[in-house]
């Protein structure tokens, strides 16, 4: 009898030893290697974040500094008025109310000539498919924009920093213009790039199956009309008051 | 009896402990995976040192932007003082300033928060029911139509080069990623921004409908924060 009960304490000490030796086994080998691989991918993003933010915050230190040593080393107020009007041409250049130059594409957008009858039209079932619509159009701006370009005119409607592009009764509007086909895009950035991005991206095809070409021609010198109308602030305000 | 009820315990225990050694042997012959996994414990340590150490960094620049960018606007305003035509151009360089979104801004609107369906991994084709960068584009489009005057999305301000792409998860406004939920602030008329997106068989409905997220509030004021990064552009007339 006692032989058996001190069997039995052993048994039981000895199994609930194993049973915390398997559970903690588990736990230090299969649960850390997950959560670990997966904070470490977030961190070295977060780095990387960071560092763009960088090379931002210096860019920006560095333009305002410039203006701010040209300001203190203007010799008179008639030099000082000359550098404040220089930095607001830049500054209307930037949200788009002047006009921009440099290289950069003509992109157009174009009924297929091979295609019979006018596609543009929605006749029938099929007609509707083959209307380029806002969407399209807000798409490949923001392909272009997100490599590297720095202006784009749809038919000569600037776009800025709060332009709109959107479909109203089967037809396209830039901001309030509207503008219908065949669409020229002029884009200032690097050529290059922009070409292959088109290339890349698909749009050449994405345009196709609407029956839509898309041509590109490259441009050394183009010029980008300002936005044809005035911004009126009705809102918004500078919030810098709060900070000094 | 007796003594076969204990044999059988033991045996049992003894399978179990032999499992374990044979077990521990087999762990300790990864001890490779374990250096594997000490070292990357140790890479983490040391981004995440860097990470600190690049956010401090960036913390003091922003400061020290702001203190020039008030430098330079104190030093204008003076300008403005002392000379008649200074004024004129301060008021223009200011409200350009705004329009382009190179100043921090405020005013009344609204904020709208988009976020994945709540069972998205639930659905056989998740896709669908996660926020895309066309979605955030739908949303943005509708508050400018709608007379938004500034947009941020996540902080960063959209200005006239912005794009809006998205990645998985994470977004990325000029050229900044940030992850979901995403978080639109928009300035203007709060009431008809807050139409503009709530109307029947508008963005939210849409959005709504493949259960995405969408949470519009109207606010008395709201803040978009200045765009940082190049701004240079050349126009005619300037021999850069």
């Amino acid at each position: 009898m006692k032989n058996q009960r001190t069997a039995i304490i052993l048994i039981t000490g000895i199994t609930t030893i194993i049973g915390l030796m398997i559970a903690a086994q588990y736990q230090t080998y299969y649960e850390p290697n997950q959560s670990e691989s997966r904070d470490i991918s977030q961190l070295r993003q977060q780095l990387r974040e960071e560092m763009e933010r960088h090379q931002q915050l210096l860019s920006d230190l560095s333009k305002y500094e410039l203006l701010l040593y040209e300001y203190e080393t203007s010799v008179n107020e008639t030099d000082q008025l000359s550098v404040m009007r220089e930095e607001l041409e830049q500054v209307k250049a930037f949200a788009g109310v002047k006009a921009v130059s440099g290289p950069g594409i003509i992109i157009t957008i174009q009924n297929d000539p091979s295609m019979t009858g006018g596609p543009d039209l929605p006749e029938g079932g099929q007609g509707v498919a083959t209307v380029v619509v806002d969407e399209d159009l807000r798409t490949l701006v923001n392909e272009l924009f997100y490599n590297g370009a720095k202006a784009i005119s749809i038919n000569g409607r600037r776009l800025t920093a709060t332009s709109a592009i959107r479909s109203i009764g089967g037809q396209i509007q830039v901001d309030t213009y509207p503008v219908t086909m065949p669409y020229h895009l002029k884009v200032i950035g690097d050529p290059d790039t922009l070409i292959s991005t088109i290339k890349v991206t698909g749009m050449h095809e994405y345009f196709q199956v609407i029956n839509k070409v898309l041509t590109v021609q490259k441009r050394e010198n183009l010029v980008v009309p300002p936005f044809d109308g005035d911004i009126e602030i009705r809102y918004m305000e500078p919030a810098s008051g709060t900070e000094s | 009896m007796r003594v076969r009820k204990i044999h059988v315990y033991l045996t049992l225990v003894l399978l179990v402990l032999g499992f374990l050694f044979s077990y521990n042997m087999q762990v300790s012959k990864e001890n490779g995976q374990q250096q594997y996994n000490d070292r990357k414990w140790l890479d983490q340590q040391e981004i995440q040192e860097k990470l600190l150490e690049e956010q401090e960094t960036n913390r003091k620049y922003e400061q020290q932007l702001n203190i020039l960018k008030n430098k330079v606007a104190e030093l204008e305003k003076q300008l403005a003082e002392r000379q008649g035509t200074g004024r004129g151009i301060l008021k223009e360089l200011e409200k350009y300033r705004m329009i382009s979104g190179l100043m921090e801004v405020t005013g009344p609107g609204v904020k709208v928060v988009l976020n994945d369906s709540k069972n998205a991994s639930a659905h056989e084709d998740v896709t669908n029911y996660i926020v895309h960068e066309q979605d955030v584009r739908r949303v943005v489009n509708e508050l400018f139509a709608a007379g938004a005057e500034a947009v941020s999305i996540n902080g960063q301000r959209l200005v006239s080069h912005s794009a809006i792409r998205c990645v998985g998860p994470t977004i990325i406004v000029n050229g900044v990623k940030s992850t979901i939920p995403f978080e639109i602030t928009a300035i203007g008329d709060p009431d008809t921004l807050y139409t503009a997106l709530e109307m029947p068989g508008g963005v939210a409905e849409v959005l709504r409908a493949w259960t995405i997220q969408v949470d519009i509030t109207r606010h008395q004021q709201v803040t978009v924060p200045g765009y940082v990064g190049d701004v240079s552009v050349q126009f005619p007339g300037e021999d850069l």
